[in-house]
């Protein structure tokens, strides 16, 4: 079989977007095929987070490449789309169902050279934790407060409407939790939550935000500054609450213990916002075996894949389901699949045109 | 665009950013201002049917003329002066750690070591550190890195177990965003290493005249006082860029971020560009980056050379272009340009590959004589608009000048979503709001317009890294004049925007056409 120069892309979130850019900018076509309805992914709903100035979220960012992979004759965006069946032929032969707009269903084969498998990540469901998300109507998720934002500007109290007098952050939900065996951090929930809280603090001065956590990581290279105007602005908290109950008025009292007074201590809040972590896509484990990838044990694939394995030629994995990461490092995740993938597709011609 | 490429550094990421580009049949230059070569050969590498790579050793960059497609680059190597012709500059150069006794008030010696003398140390003679108790002092009066804190980490774990030795950490927050660090400190832990984090608190660290350290500290958790007489203080450093990078970045006419580094964190430049098309930076010359991250920023950094080299496959930007008729090489286009494109030669000239088409230079223009076919159709877009009978004759005109790649994308939301701009409302979308000139102003009031309003990026997010202050600064100089006339400053108004923010910008004009439309009723 001759040696197809195109890439089969699984994923149309940040690093499934950037491989296809990446490869077209080098005259590669690629197939990307998304099983959500739009482009982006997760970081497509995000909201702007820029005070003052830009705070390097990246989240704008992420429109831009939508705009320009849909331009793009270079890529083939499949989108409402599954990958049912991959096959090695030489190169790989895939069988994609498409669920189209007008409801029907329709099945075809594409014939690629290589695979990059970017098929994003699953957010923490914090139903079983005891911090009656479900249960409470106002506590919500990071990734509900970036909608809200996204498409309200403000924070709004689910239950009625009105604006929280009293917010509370608690972060590492689902992630660094040895009970949950989620021996990794999630890498961008500080810097989303203590974006947002500042964005807040912004838009709604009068706002009282506390900040659950145990340890604040770095983003950014004015961390440092960014760090010490955040505590002038937010109440940090080296705790993570134990328990949550909701009192009259749908307003939700945190339990925790503090350290200083060695004792459980009690805050009320108007409304509170859960830090989930990142966790491996549900379909992860099933596409890569479909492709001969290994998966750790957490699930996640590890990020040697992201240049590929001389045991699985072709086959590349990148963004979130390598594990935790934010829109920067899945943009240069996305990178540098493609460059693997575009070294891995030239050396076969080279090899082809010698033979 | 057929040229070798240049490759400045002389650590793994540039050898790494060259043997990716020489295994795709492209030439390399790797110029190593050091003169140590570590692990390079001395002399050009061909393969056959390959690329190859030159070693320059010991070169360190003076000058730089032309662009993309062609530098001259001219170096200095032992007092000679050497001269490459390549089309497109790769910066990879390494950074530095500075280390930090002076947060600590230590002083180094053989009880005080800063982390990369310890690693080098212990990974040499691991069993003279048998019985011996380490202290590492990491990130808690400046906050710390996950690549330092891996660093720690792993020293603490082989620390352990080394017979008798006991590693102790002193952090504030422990930093474990990096891949795989919480299971490493995990590791770390279980091995026997005491982790103390102290986060409002500080310990008493004191020195005596003769050398060793005492550490005093309450712990948070328990409350507890602990005293420490460490055999070894392991004092943690902070990353800085080289200084050479700050060298090469004022040759080469690059922007630099608040810490140095190469690159001003302006997400739109991410993983590698920088704001001269065809030079890039990777690397640790670009951001402080594990190794890991930093190996795969080379692979970034070869696509993007690849992808450069492919440009004549790709349709061109719309480039400026100066009128030599009118112009009077007041060097105004030379001096602004974000992207270093104007040619200061014998004439001056655009060059079209270098140029985005921001318009920044068009509309600064004293002589008038830049064009740039995309601006002067916004400049007939907007006059037509603004007098088209369309418009009920007693409503209000009103003119809002986006930026293409904010609000211009915010606004396809927004009507995406079925919300409709008022209709007496004219959108004219410019390629950077640092396009529109006080003269568009102008001549959009003269055709009858009530209000102006200009959307453009945030501080630090504009495409152009000066579209948006250009765009501020006209503003701000027109408001004040418009007012000094008695015509209403607040008739012209700018704000900032991003792409994914289509409530903002739908509130924004909403309030702009209320607020003009009560000051015509007003009347």
């Amino acid at each position: 079989m001759a040696a197809k120069k195109e890439v089969l892309i699984i994923g149309g979130g940040v690093a499934g977007l950037s491989a296809a850019l990446g490869l077209s900018q080098v005259g590669i076509r690629s197939v990307l095929v998304e099983k959500q309805v739009s482009l982006g992914g997760y970081a497509a709903q995000y909201a702007c987070k820029a005070t003052s100035a830009c705070v390097k979220c990246g989240a704008c960012m992420v429109m831009e490449k939508i705009s320009r992979t849909v331009e793009d004759p270079n890529i083939d965006v499949l989108t409402g789309s599954r990958v049912d069946q991959i096959s090695r032929t030489g190169g790989f032969k895939t069988v994609i169902t498409q669920e189209t707009s007008d409801g029907r269903t329709r099945h075809q084969t594409r014939e690629t050279g290589a695979v990059i498998l970017a098929c994003g990540f699953k957010p923490f469901d914090p139903e079983n934790k005891p911090y009656g998300y479900k249960r409470f109507a106002n506590v919500v998720t990071n990734l509900d407060l970036e909608r809200m934002l996204r498409e309200k500007s403000v924070p709004l109290r689910p239950s009625d409407g009105a604006a929280p007098a009293r917010m509370a952050f608690v972060q590492c939900v689902g992630s660094r939790d040895t009970q949950l065996g989620h021996l990794w951090c999630s890498k961008v929930c500080c810097a989303s939550a203590l974006r947002m809280a500042r964005l807040i603090k912004m838009r709604r001065p009068a706002t009282e935000i506390t900040f659950f956590y145990i340890d604040v990581q770095t983003f950014g290279q004015e961390f440092q500054r960014f760090y010490d105007d955040v505590r002038e602005e937010v109440h940090m908290i080296r705790a993570i609450p134990g328990d949550v109950y909701r009192t009259p008025g749908d307003r939700l009292t945190v339990v925790y213990y503090d350290f200083k007074s060695e004792q459980s201590r009690e805050e009320p809040f108007d409304m509170l916002v859960l830090s989930i972590g990142i966790t491996p896509a549900a379909d992860a484990r099933d596409l890569a075996a479909k492709v001969n990838l290994p998966t750790a044990s957490s699930g996640f694939i590890p990020v040697a894949a992201n240049g590929g394995y001389p045991e699985t030629p072709g086959v590349f994995a990148a963004g979130t389901v390598c594990g935790p990461m934010g829109i920067a490092e899945s943009v240069a995740a996305g990178d540098r699949a493609a460059q693997a993938a575009a070294a891995y597709l030239h050396g076969n011609i080279r090899a082809e045109v010698s033979s | 665009m057929t040229g070798p490429t240049l490759i400045i550094g002389s650590g793994t990421c540039a050898r790494d950013v060259a043997r990716h580009l020489t295994s795709e049949g492209r030439h390399t230059v790797i110029a190593a201002a050091n003169e140590t070569s570590g692990e390079r050969p001395h002399l050009a590498t061909d393969t056959p049917g390959s690329g190859s790579i030159e070693n320059l050793t010991g070169a360190r960059l003076s000058a730089c003329r032309g662009f993309i497609g062609q530098f001259d680059a001219t170096f200095t190597q032992n007092g000679a002066t050497l001269q490459r012709r390549v089309a497109h500059i790769v910066i990879a150069e390494d950074n530095r750690r500075i280390p930090n006794f002076d947060l600590y008030r230590l002083r180094a010696g053989s009880v005080v070591q800063s982390l990369s003398a310890f690693r080098k140390e212990f990974a040499i003679r691991p069993e003279t550190f048998a019985n011996r108790r380490v202290v590492f002092l990491h990130g808690f009066r400046l906050e710390s890195e996950p690549v330092l804190a891996e660093e720690v980490f792993r020293s603490a774990l082989e620390l352990q177990a080394v017979s008798g030795a006991l590693a102790h950490v002193l952090t504030g927050n422990l930093k474990v965003a990096g891949n795989g660090l919480e299971a490493l400190y995990h590791d770390a832990k279980n091995a026997g290493t005491l982790f103390f984090k102290l986060s409002d608190t500080q310990p008493t660290i004191q020195q005596s005249e003769t050398g060793p350290v005492a550490i005093e500290y309450r712990d948070e958790v328990t409350g507890h006082d602990y005293y420490l007489s460490p055999d070894i203080t392991v004092v943690d450093e902070h990353i800085v860029p080289a200084a050479y990078v700050e060298h090469l970045a004022a040759i080469l006419g690059l922007r630099r971020g608040p810490a140095g580094f190469l690159q001003t964190e302006n997400v739109h430049r991410l993983p590698v560009f920088t704001n001269r098309r065809g030079i890039l930076a990777v690397g640790p010359a670009r951001a402080v980056l594990s190794p890991a991250d930093a190996e795969r920023e080379a692979a970034c950094g070869a696509l993007a050379v690849l992808g450069l080299a492919n440009l004549d496959e790709r349709p061109h930007v719309d480039a400026a272009e100066i009128d030599p008729g009118h112009c009077i090489r007041c060097l105004t286009c030379f001096r602004l340009c974000p992207y270093g494109a104007v040619n200061k030669g014998s004439r001056i000239a655009v060059v079209a590959d270098a140029c985005a088409g921001c318009g920044i230079c068009v509309a600064e223009c004293p002589r008038g004589a830049i064009h740039l076919s995309s601006i002067r159709t916004v400049s007939e877009k907007e006059t037509t608009a603004i007098s088209a009978s369309e418009t009920p004759a007693n409503n209000p005109r009103m003119v809002v000048f986006a930026c293409a790649r904010s609000a211009g994308k915010a606004r396809e939301l927004t009507e995406g979503h079925g919300q409709k701009s008022p209709a007496d409302l004219k959108v004219v979308t410019v390629p950077c709001a640092g396009a529109v000139s006080v003269q568009h102003f102008l001549s959009a009031f003269a055709a009858g317009a009530a209000g102006i309003m200009v959307l453009t990026c945030h501080v630090d997010n504009c495409h152009s890294e000066t579209g948006n202050l250009h765009a501020r600064q006209r503003v701000d100089y027109l408001v004040d004049h418009l007012d000094r006339m008695g015509f209403g400053g607040d008739r012209l108004e700018i704000a900032t925007l991003a792409a994914n923010m289509p409530t903002e910008y739908a509130d924004m004009i909403g309030h702009f056409s209320q607020k003009i439309q009560q000051r015509v009723n007003q009347r």
